[in-house]
């Protein structure tokens, strides 16, 4: 192809200019440049593309990190557009190596974005008030009604049904519920259940364990453990979750960012390790960042610096 | 759901009849496969065909479509990935140094880093990595061959391999 030459040719005088010609070179070059205004353009687009790399040369271990980090990543593909079995594989390991907030989007019946929270009546007149960055997945036929929590916290209100019971399962173990209302969230090494009215029998997943949890406790469900872990005052649980709110009580701070982080779309850089030695009591809005952030910054010795609405750093406060 | 109204369904038409063919061999030449490229084509009207208002003004068809195509390459995840790499090392190196950069200066290199990662898209392995040696981290083409245990004139055709495949890819 006549275009492809060009840019081959191109770019060949480009490396020649570099590795140091002769006059006779030079003038060679000098003439095929003014022959064609494509010679032109396809030697001063490489060129710009080199400058702007060279450019980047004081960032350039962050530079190539993201670089490589990011074309290692396939392009998410649609499963409909995949035929045939050689494309099914295909579409198999590249589901496997997909993050997987965007697997547990594409398996969830239900999800929020960070900072979304939605409500969702369903078929039973139970209601589900999924949090911020949450997904849920139905189970719902004749003989059960089965919610898989995939990713975030999920507040139950279960609609009496005797014949078929209501479940919430995570990976970490499944919770029946003999009565009304809980709250289940998925962390990253496990689920914990909060109930605030009546009763919940759980079970953990490889089924060694079962324990009931009643109104006003707290229990921590691992593959093979489920423990009950202390009680909580499920008005004000209720209320801060219907306020989107987060409550926490002498906890680290660098648990509590996490927490806060998920909610929002930008990235947290909080690595100081001295900030983790900090602990904070409060009760932080969950859909307002800013705001949440500036109370922490309040009421202890850190600074927030924001760069863009993307990028938000936060350290310790220099000491005067 | 209301239909979409007839004008735009037959702007889209025209628009396919148009440019799918262009779009296609583009993107066919950038990824180096037709099934992906057919792929890539067809997703990218299935995108247009949902966002509708976008079609009423198009003045720049072409532009607005490799856009658009663009966008599905590097899609969502692989951007928020970028940046998130990006601003960790760059936070790294901050901590270790002081004097961060402006926000403008972020923004700016992010802009230019989701190009480059379009522009690389589809290039081999190799041949990349010979790429931003030389021009990111500005080794010799001597240095690289050592580095990569390859002969220089391995390199040398890396390098016009990748210059050709990024100026393929930017130029629309």
């Amino acid at each position: 192809m006549d275009d492809e030459r060009i840019l081959e040719a191109a770019a060949d005088w480009l490396l020649r200019l570099d590795e140091g010609c002769s006059a006779a070179d030079r003038q060679a070059f000098e003439h095929w440049y003014a022959r064609d205004a494509r010679h032109r353009q396809a030697l001063e687009q490489m060129r710009g593309l080199v400058g702007q790399l060279q450019g980047l040369h004081a960032e350039r271990h962050a530079v190539g990190a993201a670089l490589a980090g990011t074309l290692a990543t396939p392009r998410r593909r649609l499963p409909s557009t995949l035929a045939g079995l050689g494309a099914m594989a295909l579409g198999v390991s590249l589901l496997l190596m997909l993050n997987d907030g965007w697997r547990q989007n594409w398996l969830a019946d239900l999800h929020t974005a960070p900072g979304e929270w939605r409500r969702e009546r369903l078929a039973d007149d139970s209601v589900l008030l999924l949090a911020g960055n949450s997904a849920v997945k139905l189970h719902y036929d004749q003989g059960q009604r089965r919610v898989e929590l995939l990713r975030g916290e999920v507040l139950v209100e279960v609609a009496p049904d005797p014949r078929r019971p209501f479940r919430v399962d995570t990976v970490d173990g499944s919770m029946r519920a003999l009565g009304t209302r809980f709250v289940v969230t998925r962390e990253e090494h496990d689920t914990l259940l909060s109930m605030l009215h009546s009763r919940v029998s759980a079970r953990s997943a490889d089924g060694a364990r079962t324990l009931d949890v009643a109104a006003g406790t707290r229990a921590r469900l691992v593959h093979d453990d489920v423990q009950r872990l202390g009680s909580i005052d499920p008005a004000a649980t209720e209320q801060a979750w219907r306020q989107r709110q987060l409550v926490v009580r002498d906890a680290p701070l660098g648990e509590v960012l996490d927490t806060l982080a998920r909610q929002q779309r930008g990235y947290w850089h909080h690595r100081d390790p001295a900030l983790n030695a900090l602990r904070i009591s409060a009760v932080l809005p969950l859909d307002d960042s800013t705001r949440a952030l500036a109370l922490i910054e309040d009421s202890l010795p850190v600074t927030v610096q924001r760069f863009t609405p993307w990028l938000t750093r936060i350290g310790m406060r220099e000491q005067k | 759901m209301d239909k979409p109204a007839d004008p735009l369904r037959r702007a889209l038409h025209a628009l396919y009849v148009d440019h799918h063919g262009w779009l296609f061999a583009w993107l066919r030449r950038k990824l180096g496969c037709p099934h992906n490229a057919a792929d890539l084509s067809h997703d990218t009207f299935m995108r247009l065909l949902r966002s509708p208002a976008s079609l009423a003004d198009l003045r720049q068809p072409r532009a607005y479509l490799s856009t658009t195509a663009r966008r599905l390459i590097i899609d969502e995840a692989r951007r928020k990935r970028l940046e998130a790499i990006y601003l960790e090392e760059l936070g790294r190196q901050q901590d270790a140094s002081e004097g961060a950069p402006s926000p403008e200066r972020i923004n700016a290199t992010l802009e230019l880093l989701e190009s480059l990662c379009f522009a690389l898209e589809g290039l081999g392995t190799t041949a990349r990595e010979v790429f931003l040696l030389r021009y990111l981290s500005q080794l010799s083409q001597t240095e690289i061959a050592e580095r990569l245990s390859i002969s220089e004139r391995m390199v040398r055709r890396h390098l016009v391999q990748s210059l050709v495949h990024c100026n393929q890819a930017l130029d629309v």
